[in-house]
């Protein structure tokens, strides 16, 4: 029951254990893990602004995994690439707002894990991963550098209560980076209004969006 | 010793009052008279005796003879008469208050009209309104906000900004919350009200235009969460 122990404790205590063991998760340990991700599911919509997307089961599962392996590997650094591959492979697609929201739930905690490895070599393979899954999950990587370009936001745009979400965490976060992308600058200077200058009074200092950032590049 | 005897005119038994205290006097009332009878060494009769407005001073004698000071010979005889002490010929009576004859009236609680322009710091609003809101609301909209609900399916919304809904406004003097628009009559009120009936249990007092107020107690407002507001059944 490692995986559901892990998710309990991150979830409630806002602190993780992991240990060594690199076992393949046991049936009921997934089932279990199910259980206790739909629970905080549940508990989370209720945060959500307007009707939040659908619980997608094997997508939380395999953010919850990712997350506890990449933890792991933070800690145990003599395992070799392969592994490590093996451990921290991408998964499913965020092609979905119901995958995105899901796989939130663990991926949300991305950040953290990146200050933790903070001590590793910016080469690092498991660093270079962390990247990589944080490019491909813009809503759970707000506040992180993902890269050159900045990652695609139109599923997020186009769904109403991750929409709004979105400009949430990066108001909060005041991610300059993904306020500057097109489509995005408009989302977070409707949701300031006219109170820019309370919330985020560098907001309105940064540059104009240009058609070149995220998705809308032709 | 001899018995002293003295005659006043009834209407001057209020000269008698400093002899109270004195013991051994006796005094009896007789036809518009009072008299006065004591103890003393010939000539020594008290002062306060010898002051007294008398209409005759007598020194009593055997077989209740009276005789005049000095005289050999009798006046009069002494009359039958009710003696009682001093404490008992002059009882006393509590004084009359010293309180004013008519207390002045209780100063109504008024708001008026007021020309100042105050902030808004407060949103009374319709709970379908404000849950409605809340449900699509931007987190961040919602964060500096605090609300309670009321029986009365109403939402009091404090912070700032305030959400763009319907509603009566208030503006915040201390910690008293008054219609936007409206003052006290008189101003000074303000801070007697708050030290009278604000405590650690109540934190704010809500007004209405009439001076009519609530008491906001300490702990019903409460964060404005979107899963606060969603789980709240007023």
């Amino acid at each position: 029951m490692k995986l559901t122990r892990f998710i309990s404790q991150l979830l409630e205590e806002g602190r993780a254990t992991v240990n060594g063991d690199l076992s393949p998760v046991e049936p009921n340990d997934w089932r279990a893990a199910k259980a206790r991700l739909l629970e905080f599911y549940e508990e989370d919509l209720l945060e959500m602004p307007g009707n939040a997307p659908e619980f997608d089961a094997e997508t939380a599962l395999w953010a919850a995994l990712y997350i506890y392996n990449a933890l792991q590997l933070t800690i145990l650094r003599d395992i070799n690439t392969e592994t490590v591959d093996q451990l921290l492979s991408p998964g499913p697609q965020a092609t979905s707002a119901d995958a995105v929201y899901s796989a939130d739930l663990m991926l949300r905690y991305l950040p953290q894990l990146l200050g933790l490895a903070k001590g590793l070599s910016p080469q690092d393979i498991v660093v270079t991963k962390l990247k990589e899954t944080a490019a491909l999950w813009p809503f759970s990587s707000v506040g992180l550098e993902t890269g050159p370009e900045l990652p695609d936001v139109q599923l997020l745009l186009a769904h109403p209560s991750l929409r709004y979400a979105y400009a949430d965490r990066i108001i909060a976060r005041q991610d300059k980076s993904r306020a500057h992308q097109a489509g995005v600058s408009e989302l977070v200077a409707e949701v300031l209004g006219s109170y820019g200058a309370a919330f985020w009074p560098e907001f309105n200092t940064l540059p104009q969006a240009t058609p070149e950032y995220g998705s809308q590049k032709s | 010793m001899k018995t002293f005897v003295v005659v006043l005119a009834e209407s001057d038994a209020a000269a008698l009052a400093p002899l109270r205290a004195q013991p051994g006097l006796q005094a009896a009332r007789l036809e518009g008279a009072v008299w006065l009878r004591g103890d003393a060494a010939e000539p020594q009769v008290p002062v306060a005796v010898r002051q007294l407005p008398a209409r005759c001073r007598y020194w009593l004698q055997e077989k209740d003879l009276l005789f005049l000071p000095g005289a050999l010979t009798p006046e009069r005889r002494l009359p039958v008469l009710d003696w009682a002490p001093l404490t008992e010929f002059l009882p006393v009576s509590l004084p009359v208050s010293a309180l004013p004859a008519r207390l002045p009236d209780a100063l109504p609680i008024r708001l008026r009209a007021s020309g100042r322009a105050e902030k808004s710091a407060a949103l009374l609003s319709d709970w379908a309104e404000w849950a409605t809101y809340a449900h699509t609301a931007p987190a961040t909209r919602l964060l500096p906000l605090r609300f309670a609900a009321s029986a009365r399916q109403q939402a009091l919304i404090l912070g700032e900004p305030l959400p763009p809904l319907r509603g009566r406004e208030y503006w915040l003097q201390g910690n008293l919350l008054l219609p936007c628009g409206f003052d006290f009559e008189y101003p000074v009120l303000a801070e007697l009200i708050q030290a009278k009936y604000l405590s650690a249990l109540v934190e704010y007092l809500l007004f209405d235009e009439t001076g009519n107020w609530e008491e906001l107690e300490a702990g019903c407002l409460v964060s404005a969460h979107r899963s606060a507001i969603r789980m709240t059944q007023p």
